[in-house]
């Protein structure tokens, strides 16, 4: 069913109106997570110099643009997400040359480049908390969350980490809890503090300086808290709560995270970095978690005046079967108004999409359901960022304890397996050592089961999950409406089939998907013609399509 | 000397000398003391004319606090060697007359223990009640406001069971639960492990620990604020301790180990209290059929120990017939050392004179290691202090590593004759000039001459058992008799840096006695004490 090879693509140029000028909305999102990409200076950890020379895998894939995760100057407790300088490389990623080197490939590829941004919290080594923790009279007492103790020598409120255990940790200098929504080695900023909030558009504007086009935004949910320190009521027994990660035992489930999390006061704070962003023509892309995201989604992308995008764990979270994947696209659908949304099926905190969304379909499927899961992801509205490794259809591996690094994992451990499955090394080639991604022992082990579908196994076949990918993200740009249109899910008892059209300045298209491993048939009117393209069933069937197990189908108007 | 079975009241007056194994010697190069070390060296020990050795904890252990975390209460750590080394210690301890006295920490075990790997398995194994278990609260917190001495809640998340479980202290030092009766006899059973291979008694870990508040009900908060930076940096004090520790079930469970203990015979059992209502706690776990010794922080924690101070404690553990015995201590290995707390670093006499009074006062003596030579507390730089506690409360505690470098056999450096490798703490260059070698030479030195005192007391019965009494001074002097059948002995000790007169005649005190190398004399009704000075007297009935 799939064609040659496509030549790659040229840089992208936007389309004419002033909707499709925006680069971003509808893009293909590569995200590089850099620890894990590819090693080039030897020391079993990724590097910005791997990146660098594992360039053209991506730029061949046809995506719009490249997320590197953080590089920045961190002492790894939570491998770069806690940052102790944010104008720094670390060390184990390269230097600063390295970065430069990198954002000139990436452009002369045609390829915008985001890097991660976490606004949220610092190290608690950066030099910033040093000072704040030393005491109530510095110059920045106040740049992180204090508060003073309960009578009874407890912390000053209910609020829990969701990385495990409360989300106050005592500091003996000055005396006060401090806050900290993750681990306690990630103090929480005071965003509040307008000082605080002028300090990190400076440091968004010194990597803005140096060209790149935009920043993933890290933990939304987090920029605010509430100001009385409240604290959240619990769940109850009728009560239900977004979906959050650590597994079915985290106690951060039992509340309802009405104080910490998207608390009044985030909007303000999205709107300054929107007016630096625009002042500066660049993107900003939201990470949400731990809420109702799909209700938050919406306030925070509304056109023009906070963030530009968001993604969310909405379907990586839920129950992975037709009725309520289908449930979470409506109701995404129907609340986000003028908003707009990334799909992200993997990331480097999730489940990777193959053992996740498609979990049910057995090793023999497990090709045909890594395409269709690439397919529903790239014709959904919005855009899709891909994961590393997504391209190549890459089973979420089982470590041992004795493997794991991730101290999430370590806080809910067997409960949760942690996110180092999502993290394990990206398999270049078999042949090699480690896969190619390393000369040196890796920080994370090659999975065994991963080495089979490596790039160089995949990247002649055209029957391949990674040809599959280019072909198919190489079609989608001859497709403006799948880049820009508007979505509605086709309603009715459908199971298993998904549906929903797309639309977009007189162009209509219609996906189908058979989200089983069951044949499936789906009646559909004379009036829609099957399109041919890369992977999908092409075959009308009587008064319908059959699509075979995880198979997929986009249609056209007219006969 | 062989060893000569003595009375089952060996332990009154005794003088107890405490070892951390981990910083005595080290026998095989990995930078850690080990059994064979304590072996190696028990004529130093003998030679300080002490009682007793307690060793701090050999057994098995992740080490996470080092050793105060048992992950198998039977067997020897490989880092200290194995059971015939211990058994070893023993008989040559005895040989030398020393009563060996073997560290229990039975409130909690390491959360590697087996016993805890099986009951963190779920809600229906056999040992699943063997830890404090206990549900989150609707809110998904932990079930009350308890709180770890080693600082944030003392409840720590189980996802196997989906319940949280109890640690007064490290996360990775699960409390165990006596309510639970199995547990009781498990501990006990432990207990009976090592009397059957003859130590002559136990230290008791936090033995206020013990049982918990059944019905887990929040402690309310301390309206009295303890002084001292002891703890104001802790959030722990905040709290009244009345419901996490120092239940009734506790004493009554000690009742049980005492039974035991008195089923073989000379075995004596020295508790370690908690701090606050130390008075009323000390009586009440001194009292007949439980401790026959323990202690208390009051002198730990001081920075200033005037004659005053020691009046009152003394007073208020009372020392009447009836009332239980005191072990005091200046020095251990939770404490900044004495010499540096109470500022005695040029002037070290100032605390030997005090470790002599605390000899002669109505209980036990406990010396640890290092006090012989008047070691102030090493000043360890960030990046080398391994203490959790010090760790957590950085910088406003360091911790207790300070108290815990190794010992500094001779002068050379880098590690005193410890190790032959880099040691696990370092050996401060101030110890190196205090190390034994070089005291054994000098006849004035502190170790010497508390090896004089010693060997002088261990010889007067009425300091060991006597009765007690205080008699009136001025500010600067202690004075108390302590009495015998055959007699009262008389004690003066300056505590203070000027010579002191006090007028006592002969007539009531009886003929002086010497040789105890602290100086006092009689001139007339005077005795006359020069700076940390002592005089001792002996008067028939």
């Amino acid at each position: 069913m799939t064609g040659a090879p496509m030549a790659r693509p040229g840089p992208y140029e936007p389309l004419a109106d002033g909707f499709a000028a925006d680069w971003w909305r509808g893009a293909a999102i590569y995200q590089v997570y850099i620890r894990s990409f590819r090693d080039a200076n030897g020391d079993g950890i990724g590097d910005l110099g791997g990146v660098l020379a594992g360039l053209d895998h991506i730029a061949d894939l046809g995506v719009d643009a490249v997320w590197l995760s953080p590089f920045y100057k961190s002492p790894q407790k939570d491998f770069g997400y806690d940052i102790s300088d944010f104008r720094l490389v670390d060390p184990t990623a390269g230097s600063m040359e390295d970065f430069m080197r990198l954002r000139d490939a990436v452009h002369d590829r045609g390829m915008k480049l985001l890097l991660d941004f976490i606004p949220c919290h610092t190290s608690d080594e950066h030099p910033w908390f040093a000072e704040s923790r030393e005491g109530h009279d510095t110059p920045k007492a106040d740049w992180y969350v204090w508060a003073d103790r309960a009578r009874d020598g407890s912390p000053p409120n209910n609020w829990l980490s969701s990385f495990g255990g409360p989300a106050w940790t005592w500091e003996p200098r000055r005396s006060q809890y401090y806050y900290h929504p993750f681990l306690a080695s990630q103090p929480a900023l005071n965003l509040h503090n307008p000082a605080v909030l002028d300090q990190l558009i400076a440091e968004m504007s010194y990597w803005s300086d140096l060209g790149v086009d935009g920043f993933r935004i890290d933990a939304v949910q987090c920029l605010s808290w509430d100001r009385d320190l409240r604290s959240n009521p619990p769940v109850g027994r009728e009560g239900s709560n977004a979906l959050i990660g650590g597994g079915p035992t985290n106690p951060f489930a039992a509340q309802l995270h009405y104080f910490d999390r998207a608390a009044e006061g985030t909007r303000a704070i999205l709107e300054r970095f929107r007016a630096f962003a625009d002042a500066n023509d660049i993107v900003l892309i939201g990470e949400l978690a731990d809420i109702d995201t799909s209700q938050a989604a919406a306030e925070f992308t509304e056109q023009g005046r906070a963030l530009h995008a968001v993604y969310d764990f909405g379907l990586i979270n839920c129950h992975p079967e037709v009725d309520s994947i289908t449930a979470q696209l409506e109701r995404r659908e129907r609340l986000l108004g003028n908003g707009w949304f990334f799909n992200v099926f993997t990331n480097h905190d999730t489940i990777r999409a193959v053992s996740n969304l498609t979990h049910f379909a057995g090793a023999e499927l497990r090709e045909a359901a890594a395409k269709m899961l690439l397919f529903t992801q790239m014709t959904l509205k919005g855009g899709c960022i891909l994961y590393q490794g997504d391209e190549l259809g890459l089973p979420h591996p089982h470590l041992d304890y004795d493997q794991i690094v991730d101290p999430w994992a370590k806080a809910f451990w067997p409960t949760f397996e942690g996110r180092d499955g999502a993290r394990t090394p990206f398999p270049w080639n078999d042949r090699q050592k480690n896969c190619g991604f390393s000369k040196a022992t890796p920080w994370l082990p090659v999975m065994a089961e991963h080495a089979r579908l490596c790039v160089r196994r995949q990247c002649d076949d055209p029957g391949s999950v990674l040809s599959f990918t280019r072909d198919f993200l190489a079609w989608r740009r001859t497709e403006p409406v799948l880049r820009l249109g508007e979505e509605r899910m086709a309603g009715g008892e459908r199971a298993p089939i998904i549906s929903w059209t797309r639309a977009y300045k007189g162009e209509e298209r219609r996906i189908v998907v058979n989200f089983s491993e069951d044949d499936a048939f789906m009646p559909v009117s004379d009036r829609w013609r099957m399109l041919t393209a890369p992977g999908c069933t092409t075959r009308r069937e009587g008064h319908g399509i059959a699509l075979g197990p995880l198979a997929f189908a986009i249609l056209a108007p007219g006969s | 000397m062989a060893f000569e079975p003595a009375p089952d009241d060996w332990w009154k007056g005794a003088v107890i000398y405490q070892i951390y194994p981990r910083s005595y010697l080290d026998t095989t190069g990995n930078g850690i003391g080990d059994l064979r070390g304590i072996a190696e060296k028990l004529d130093h020990v003998a030679s300080l004319g002490v009682d007793a050795i307690w060793i701090s904890p050999f057994v098995k252990s992740p080490m996470k606090d080092f050793g105060y975390d048992v992950a198998d209460y039977l067997a020897v750590d490989p880092l200290f060697g194995d059971l015939q080394d211990f058994r070893d210690l023993l008989e040559r301890a005895h040989d030398r007359g020393l009563r060996v006295i073997m560290d229990q920490v039975l409130s909690h075990t390491s959360d590697q223990h087996a016993w805890f790997l099986e009951s963190r398995e779920g809600r229906a194994n056999a040992k699943a009640d063997w830890y404090v278990w206990a549900d989150p609260k609707p809110d998904g917190g932990p079930p009350n406001n308890w709180l770890s001495v080693f600082g944030g809640s003392s409840w720590q998340w189980e996802p196997r069971r989906s319940q949280y479980y109890l640690h007064n202290f490290l996360r990775e030092q699960p409390d165990l639960n006596y309510h639970c009766p199995a547990v009781q006899q498990a501990v006990l059973d432990t207990c009976r492990f090592w009397l059957d291979m003859g130590v002559d008694g136990f230290r008791l870990d936090v033995c206020t620990f013990y049982a918990h508040d059944a019905e887990l009900r929040d402690n309310p908060p301390n309206p009295d604020i303890p002084e001292g930076e002891a703890f104001e940096f802790n959030p722990y004090s905040r709290q009244l301790h009345i419901h996490d520790i120092v239940r009734p079930e506790t004493v009554t469970f000690l009742e049980r180990l005492r039974a035991l203990c008195d089923g073989y015979g000379g075995r004596a059992l020295l508790g370690e209290l908690n701090q606050s209502e130390a008075v009323r706690v000390h009586r009440e776990y001194t009292a007949v059929k439980r401790l026959q010794l323990a202690y208390g922080y009051w002198l730990l924690g001081a920075h200033h120990v005037s004659p005053g101070v020691l009046r009152e404690v003394a007073r208020d553990l009372g020392h009447d017939e009836d009332a239980g015995w005191p072990a005091w201590a200046l020095d251990n290995h939770d404490f900044t050392r004495a010499i540096t707390r109470l500022g005695a670093e040029e002037t070290p006499d100032a605390v030997t004179v005090l470790m002599a009074a605390l000899a002669c006062l109505r209980g036990a003596f406990c010396l640890y290691q290092g006090a012989e030579l008047g070691l102030p507390q090493a000043e360890l730089p960030q990046d080398r202090v391994v203490d959790p506690y010090g760790r957590e409360f950085w910088p406003a505690y360091k911790g207790r590593d300070g108290a815990r470098t190794p010992m500094p056999w001779t002068g050379d450096a880098p590690s005193g004759g410890f190790s032959q490798v880099e040691p696990w703490l370092p050996v401060p260059q101030a110890h190196l000039e205090r190390s034994v070698a070089g005291q054994d030479a000098l006849p004035g030195s502190t170790l010497n001459r508390l090896r004089r005192f010693l060997r002088w007391r261990g010889e007067q019965p009425a300091l060991r058992q006597g009765g007690m009494e205080f008699f009136e001074t001025s500010g600067e002097i202690l004075g108390f008799r302590r009495i015998l059948a055959d007699g009262a002995l008389t004690c003066a000790f300056n505590l203070s840096d000027a010579e002191q007169v006090l007028d006592l005649p002969a007539a009531e005190t009886g003929p002086e006695i010497t040789g105890h190398g602290f100086g006092g004399i009689r001139r007339g009704d005077e005795i006359h004490l020069p700076a940390w000075g002592a005089f001792f007297a002996r008067a028939a009935p």
